[in-house]
Parts: structure tokens; C-alpha cells; sequence
């Protein structure tokens, strides 16, 4: 029977989950992934959890929690940076040490170490990850080629203008209608942290509302990184979380773009970096007329009659100024 | 040139005596008060942590007084505080202050090429005169700290400690040659020798962890220490400003003084994380196996590696079997909460002393 090894859907499930999933599938083991986040699986993990976080990392333990008597392996990689001169919030560097400081009685965590901060950790590691399952280095190896072909794909699909949550869908052979080119329609930006974005229970689907209010959505995975490295260059430090890079750097982009009616900011009540960056991002906007800017602070109490709410007179007070041109 | 930059606990000793060596002006920001947290937490982003609130109202305080240099530090560790630098540029320009920005940070070389400019034309051997003496004076400054947390649980009268530290304090800060140093050392030793003591008693052992401005600044942490060394504890802590500063410094980081407690976080946490959290959960472990009779963890409200400290710690608590109270704190904590959060502690540490006195017989 192959090894069963199970994704959290949660944090960079929505960045890396095609990678992951392909390379162990090569290594023949079987991949379980959690089910999209409901009340129920958010309220078994903030049961456990000791003092005060974020959304996002409470989640993740609410999918920990429901995958735990289902794998033999949880693949919970200890990620320290994912590019250079970047790196991730301390969360996710003691993440697994904290969930088994928590949770002793879970299954074995895969925590590899990434770190590309650091040469040759990074090959290191994946073998680490993969001899459980193949002992030859070379097959490992070859597998983790295949994943990041099928990954590549996965990002230029993204870049051609569907959301990570649908590329992740035509990933795993699900049919996904493109969203309609309606004519006249307002071209909404959402930027924030993936995990909080993308995860439809803490933002409470806000794509689909939007898409409902007839907005065509832009994320800050369609901008090239070389755009978002050359307008971060003209903040006085660089900003070293990587998707707050990606943030502040697509903010600036999408604030400078003449399509873009609406920007959208959505932050998790408590996240550290995005408390900061906020600012210098809202400094932008406030100094910018054409865009219409809005910052949505989320956290498990957010209700949909407000979100609602915010959204309708958002749009309004874009498709007014239109009107008013 | 006015220089100025924001209070660390002691640390301001270490600037304005390296500055003052220079031959610049230091204007230190007044003492952290109720008006400076106001004013920090008004203008700063609504849930970014407790420091940078503080440390923003204490460079507005010092900017109103005339200062015209900022001095700032920034890592750029996963933790929040290297970003404070460009933020509060970002709010003191928007409010309309004028001043010179100077930002120290891992990048050594382009570090010294600003300090050679602030040092007004001083050859090599003068600035490294300066740092020395600068570094010596709170090193003096923090022996007698460490000096003052362990006699005060056995002062007579209550307070009388705390008031010749604060005497020799006066006295170590109005020093600027090493001459006159080693005299006020001297002076400050035999006064807090002075204080008179009960050595009969057998106070608790508590050690202090948590974030290094937290624990640093007693305005923030509401004086955690002092009130405890007054309830009859003697406390230890992990962190101390030259420890950080050692830190900072490229081969230091990682044989310095934090070595230990990495070392001894190892089997709990395996990576650092940034800011203190590897000294919060290395410290707690060397005081438990140290014997220490409970743990006080102190961190700002959404600090980032002390809630990654805050989990683990749960797991260090149950297999070492030593209690830990975590105070989580932000601009709207209040003493009288505090204190009877901490006087229940210490009774429950009390409590457990004497139950294990009598187990043992």
C-alpha cells in the first residue's frame, strides 16, 4: 500500500500545492489534502492553540487536527525563505516545532528545511523529503524535476489571468470556465498574503462576490517578478518578507496602471508584516486620485452582511467617479 | 548636528557616550512616559507591536526638543524591527518633521563609512577609544542592574534598592573618562552595598524572558522587575543590552553570548526564527535544569517570534514541570491587573515550594 502524506490546505498550499504534489505522487506515495477550511475544522484547531495568533496559522491547526488519523506523514516543510534576500514570517520557521510542541500525538511531520538564503540547502533537503519514499538520490532528483515543470506550468496559467484557487482545480483535472470579458466592467486589484486571499473561509469568497458585482479580478500573481522587484526598488529598504515584497511591489504597479478601477487590501487581524507594510501602502494610495483603495482587516469574526456591504459601496463609489468623468 | 535616538532600557548610555566623545550634541529623547506612548500609538499603524509605538513617540519627543539626527538600527531578520526605520520615516515626514535619517544595519562596511562621518574628523584609534568607553560605561551600568535585582529581595526596608539604584545610576551617567568611570563605579558599588539586607531569607528564584525591548524598558514592561524583587524574588534574565548589541555584530552572532541558549533550545526548536525567541525558550530551559522556581515571559501584544515562543514554551512547561506566567503586553495594560497577576504567581511559586520541602521528607 503507498505511503499516504498529507497537505495541510492551508498557508502556501495555494502557492506550492501543484510541487508538492507532484513530487510525491512521482515517489508513489498518495497525496491527502485537508478540505477547504469550514467553522467546524477552524474551531478544533483554536481549541488547541496556546495564546494569540493569526487567521491563517490558526487554521492550519483545524487541518492538521482532521488530517492527523488519515496519513502516515504530515508534509508541513519548514520554510525559512523562498527566494533570495527574502525571507518568510517567523511563523512558518517554527511552525512544525510548535505544532509538536502542541500536539504530541500527531503522525510524523516532514519538516524539510528550505532555506535558499542558503546555498545547497535547498537540494539537500528535497532528498531529505523524498528517501523516505525512493533511496535513490537520482530518482528523488528526477521527481522533483517533474514537479517543478508541472509547477512552472501551474504559474503561467496563473499569469494568464485565473485565480491560484482555479489553476490548483485545472491542475487536478477539473474543468474551469474562464471568468467572461464583460465590456465596461470594473477591473477590481486584490493584493494581500495568498493564504488569506485565496482560502475562501477567511476571506469569505470575496473573488466570487466580486465577481458577482460584475469586477474582473487582478492578483498580484499576474505581475512578473521583475516588475515587482522594480518598484519595491524605490522604497529606502528593501523589504525582505517575500509576499510582503509581493504586495507592497503590486500595489505600486496596480496603482500605477490606467486599467485598474479599484485596489483591495486584505489583511488577517494580528499579521505582523502586513500591520507595517500597510501603512506604506495606504501612504501610496492616499497620494494617488485615480485608484480607489480600500483595506479589509479580517479576522474569524468578520460577518458576510458586512463584507457585503463594504463591497456594494466600494463599487458604487467606483462606477460614481466614472459616471462623474 | 543634534543627534538623537530612541530609549532601549539603558541602552541611551552607550550612544551618548560614544557621541558625546565625538564632540556631538546628543539630545535624548525624555523619559518614556504616558504622553509618549499617546503620542507613538496615535500615529502609528493600529496593530503594529507595542516598540514601535514607543520608540516612535520617543523620536517625536526628541524632535520637538531640537534634535535634527535620528539614529536608528535595522536587522533584517524574519522580525518586525528592521522595518521601523523606513515606517517612522515614513509617519515623521508625513507629520512634517525635518531631519537626517542614519540607519545602522548588518552591512558593516557602509556602517563604519556613517560612523566616520558622524565621528568629526577623530583618527581610527579615537572612535574605537570612544566605543570602548561606551561599551565599558553600560557594561558598569549593568553590573550594578544585576547587582540591584539580587539584593533586593532581601532589603529591610522596601524600596531602599530600587532608590540607590537609582542613585547610582545619576552618578555613572554624568561620567564621560574612563577615569572618572572607575571612580563612580566604585562609589555606586559601595552605595548599593550600602543597602541594608535581611540575609536570612530564602527568596524565590524567577527568571524574566521575552522580547529585548520589553524586557529592556521598565516603563513598558511596567517595572515587572522591580516589583517582583520587591515581592522577595531574585531575578535573572537572558537578555541584556550588550548581549544584544555583541549579537549584532557579524562573528558574534553566532559564537557570542547567545550560543547557550540556542544550544540549549535545540531539542524544542530547531531553527532560529528571529528576534528572542531561541534566548526566551533556551533561557527558560537553563532555569528550569538551573532550579528556578517559575519563569516570567514578557511580549508585546502580535509579536511574531515570541507567539512561535509561546507555543513551544507550553511543551518546555510540562517537561521541565516549572511554571510560567506569559504576560502579553500593549499600551492599554494596567498596573493594578499586573500586579495581581504576578502576586498570584508568586504565591502559587511559594505554595509549591513548600509542598516540595515537605515531599521531600
Amino acid at each position: 500500500m503507498a505511503i499516504k502524506v498529507g497537505i495541510p490546505r492551508a498557508l502556501l498550499y495555494y502557492r506550492f500545492y501543484p510541487l508538492w504534489k507532484t513530487f510525491f505522487t512521482e515517489l508513489g506515495a498518495e497525496v491527502i489534502v485537508s478540505e477547504p477550511t469550514t467553522q467546524e475544522i477552524f474551531k478544533k484547531g483554536l481549541k488547541k492553540f496556546v495564546g494569540d495568533t493569526c487567521l491563517p496559522i490558526k487554521m492550519v491547526f483545524g487541518h492538521v487536527i482532521t488530517l492527523a488519523d488519515k496519513v502516515d506523514y504530515l508534509f508541513i516543510p519548514r520554510l525559512v525563505s523562498i527566494e533570495r534576500d527574502t525571507c518568510l514570517c517567523p511563523h512558518f520557521a517554527g511552525l512544525p516545532d510548535v505544532l509538536c510542541a502542541i500536539m504530541p500525538d500527531l503522525p510524523p511531520i516532514l519538516d524539510i528545511h528550505f532555506n535558499v538564503r542558503k546555498k545547497g540547502a535547498t537540494m539537500k533537503s528535497i532528498y531529505e523529503a523524498g528517501k523516505r519514499f525512493n533511496k535513490n538520490p537520482f530518482k528523488v532528483y528526477r521527481a522533483y524535476q517533474k514537479a517543478q515543470r508541472e509547477y512552472e506550468k501551474f504559474l503561467k496559467r496563473i499569469k494568464d489571468g485565473i485565480t491560484p484557487q482555479e489553476a490548483i482545480k485545472i491542475f487536478d483535472g477539473e474543468e474551469v470556465s474562464p471568468p467572461e470579458k464583460k465590456k465596461g466592467g470594473l477591473n477590481i486589484a486584490l493584493i494581500g498574503n495568498p493564504y488569506t486571499v485565496y482560502d475562501s473561509f477567511s476571506s469569505l469568497d470575496i473573488i466570487q462576490r466580486l465577481r458577482k458585482l460584475g469586477a474582473r479580478i487582478y492578483t498580484s500573481e499576474m505581475i512578473p517578478d521583475e516588475i515587482i522587484e522594480e518598484k519595491v526598488r524605490t522604497l529606502s529598504k528593501k523589504i525582505y518578507w517575500s509576499f510582503g515584497k509581493e504586495t507592497v511591489g503590486s500595489a505600486f504597479h496596480f496603482l500605477d496602471s490606467p486599467e485598474i478601477d479599484g485596489l483591495i487590501y486584505i489583511i488577517s487581524f494580528e499579521c505582523g508584516p502586513d500591520s507595517l507594510l500597510k501603512e506604506i501602502v495606504d501612504d501610496k494610495a492616499r497620494k494617488n486620485k485615480r485608484v480607489a483603495y480600500m483595506s479589509l482587516v479580517i479576522d474569524e469574526h468578520t460577518g458576510e452582511t458586512g463584507m457585503d456591504t463594504r463591497l456594494d459601496a466600494f463599487i458604487e463609489m467606483i462606477k460614481r467617479r466614472r459616471a462623474k468623468k | 548636528m543634534k543627534i538623537t535616538f530612541p530609549h532601549m532600557g539603558t541602552i541611551g548610555i552607550l550612544g551618548e557616550a560614544i557621541f558625546k566623545r565625538f564632540g556631538r550634541e546628543v539630545i535624548l529623547p525624555p523619559k518614556t512616559s504616558k504622553r509618549t506612548l499617546t503620542l507613538g500609538s496615535r500615529y502609528s499603524p493600529e496593530f503594529a507591536c507595542l516598540p514601535l509605538k514607543v520608540t516612535l513617540g520617543n523620536l517625536i519627543e526628541a524632535l520637538e526638543n531640537g534634535a535634527d539626527t535620528i539614529l536608528m538600527l535595522a536587522a533584517s531578520g524574519p522580525c518586525r524591527f528592521g522595518y521601523y526605520a523606513t515606517l517612522q520615516n515614513l509617519i515623521l515626514k508625513n507629520l512634517d518633521y525635518e531631519y537626517e535619517l542614519i540607519t545602522l544595519d548588518y552591512n558593516m562596511p557602509n556602517n563604519l563609512r556613517k560612523l566616520k562621518r558622524l565621528a568629526k574628523r577623530k583618527n581610527c584609534f579615537q572612535i574605537g577609544e570612544a566605543f570602548r568607553f561606551g561599551f565599558l560605561k553600560l557594561l558598569t551600568m549593568e553590573k550594578m542592574e544585576r547587582l540591584a535585582h539580587r539584593i533586593r529581595p532581601y532589603e529591610i526596608k522596601k524600596g531602599s534598592t530600587t532608590k540607590a539604584y537609582e542613585e547610582t545610576s545619576r552618578i555613572i551617567r554624568r561620567t564621560f573618562s574612563f577615569k572618572k568611570l572607575r571612580q563612580a563605579r566604585r562609589k555606586a558599588t559601595s552605595l548599593l552595598r550600602g543597602v541594608s539586607l535581611n540575609r536570612t531569607r530564602n527568596p524565590l528564584k524567577i527568571g524574566v524572558v521575552g522580547e529585548t525591548y520589553t524586557v529592556l524598558e521598565p516603563y513598558v514592561n511596567l517595572e515587572v522587575e522591580r516589583k517582583l524583587g520587591e515581592m522577595g524574588c531574585e531575578i535573572h534574565r537572558p537578555v541584556w543590552a550588550t548581549d544584544y548589541i555583541i549579537s549584532m555584530l557579524p562573528i558574534f552572532n553566532r559564537w557570542g553570548p547567545r550560543r547557550k541558549y540556542r544550544k540549549a533550545a535545540r531539542p524544542y526548536l530547531k531553527q532560529e526564527v528571529g528576534g528572542e525567541c531561541i534566548v526566551s525558550i533556551g533561557g527558560t530551559v537553563l532555569y528550569a535544569r538551573g532550579g528556578f522556581d517559575g519563569i516570567v515571559h514578557i511580549a508585546p501584544f502580535t509579536c511574531l517570534p515570541e507567539i512561535v515562543a509561546q507555543g513551544i514554551l507550553s511543551k518546555v512547561k510540562k517537561e521541565l514541570n516549572i511554571p510560567i506566567l506569559t504576560l502579553v503586553l500593549d499600551e492599554h495594560t494596567a498596573q493594578a491587573g499586573l500586579v495581581t497577576r504576578l502576586e498570584a504567581f508568586v504565591d502559587l511559586l511559594e505554595r509549591r515550594r513548600n509542598k516540595k520541602v515537605i515531599g521531600d521528607r
